[in-house]
């Protein structure tokens, strides 16, 4: 028989059960808690998921995040775009933060570490005027 | 992996002799050469040389051509068996208490091309980015405007360059080293 690869948290139910969370359901809290932090233009994924997600219609919900399992915890990768003009280290810091709190809050599962990776930026063209303004004014007079 | 000299030496042999076909099929084709008429020469050359001698001749030629293809085959796909060092293709912002933040190098070298384009003395920018020191270093090559006063532009687009990359990633920016390919020549700075 296969390894079953889920998490479990041996929960202190009044019937005494264990709860298993399949990684997909990991990833997709997190992808989805990650989407909702400013300055995060979209998760990045890869090309394979980018193709299937086009021919299958349906949004992935675990694109650009990777779930790796230990005994009773959990390290998220989550890959990235951010939008131009946001301070990144801030925009990741956040990223970590709220993706930490929605998993522990929904799942009471314990997580280990949460590695984030902004694979590009993110220029859209609403925003490229008024950041070439903004860029244009934080540059010293010559 | 680039060919050895050799190799492409015989690739040179090996498509002057497919010339030579190639061309010989079209005199043919144009009714300039008869086929008949190389079947006799061939007849008359193997009945000169003898039976065997012939057959020797073109199984040798034979033999020649397919190790020489062989060796184009093997000579063009042979691998390097020097193993190269991977080369970094993404920086660490920072290591804490929740994990690692990473920030791809093409996405630094988007950031460098968007700020180049804001300096409206420079014209064209082509960037580099590479991790270095456990921060990153940057190299430009600048196409700047005929008017651009070079020392001051480039010492000012250092200073903004390495503040914009460092404010926006939090990435330490360890060196910005600056070529400009085109600048104003000396006769029009004078006038």
């Amino acid at each position: 028989m296969a390894p079953d690869k889920s998490i479990s948290a041996d929960v202190k139910a009044i019937e005494g059960g264990k709860i298993v969370f399949a990684p997909d359901v990991i990833a997709t809290i997190a992808n989805l808690a990650a989407g909702e932090v400013e300055g995060v233009a979209s998760l990045s994924g890869s090309m394979v998921e980018g193709i299937t997600g086009m021919l299958g219609g349906k949004k992935n919900l675990t694109k650009g995040v990777k779930v790796e399992i230990a005994e009773e915890t959990a390290t998220i990768d989550v890959a990235v775009i951010v939008k131009y003009g946001f301070k990144i280290h801030e925009v990741c810091q956040n990223i970590q933060r709220k993706v930490k709190t929605t998993i522990e809050t929904m799942t009471g599962l314990s997580v280990a570490a949460i590695n984030v990776s902004v694979q590009s930026i993110s220029f859209d063209k609403g925003e490229s005027k008024a950041a070439d303004a903004v860029a244009e004014a934080e540059q010293p007079e010559a | 992996m680039k060919p050895s000299y050799f190799d492409r030496f015989l690739l040179v042999i090996c498509a002057l002799l497919g010339m030579v076909a190639g061309l010989a099929l079209l005199l043919v084709a144009a009714g300039f050469f008869s086929l008949e008429a190389a079947r006799l020469m061939v007849d008359a050359y193997a009945a000169q040389a003898g039976s065997l001698n012939f057959r020797l001749l073109v199984g040798c030629v034979g033999l020649l051509v397919f190790l020489v293809s062989l060796r184009l085959i093997i000579g063009f796909n042979k691998r390097s068996k020097a193993q190269k060092e991977p080369t970094a293709t993404a920086a660490t912002i920072a290591t804490g208490d929740y994990g690692t933040v990473q920030i791809s190098l093409a996405a630094i070298d988007a950031m460098v091309q968007r700020h180049c384009r804001t300096n409206n003395k420079v014209r064209e920018a082509a960037s580099v980015v590479s991790t270095r020191d456990g921060g990153v270093a940057i190299s430009l090559k600048l196409v700047l405007l005929s008017d651009a006063n070079v020392p001051e532009v480039t010492a000012e687009l250092q200073k903004s360059l390495k503040e914009y990359i460092e404010g926006l990633t939090g990435i330490v920016v360890n060196d910005i080293s600056i070529m400009v390919i085109s600048a104003p020549s000396q006769q029009a700075l004078q006038k």
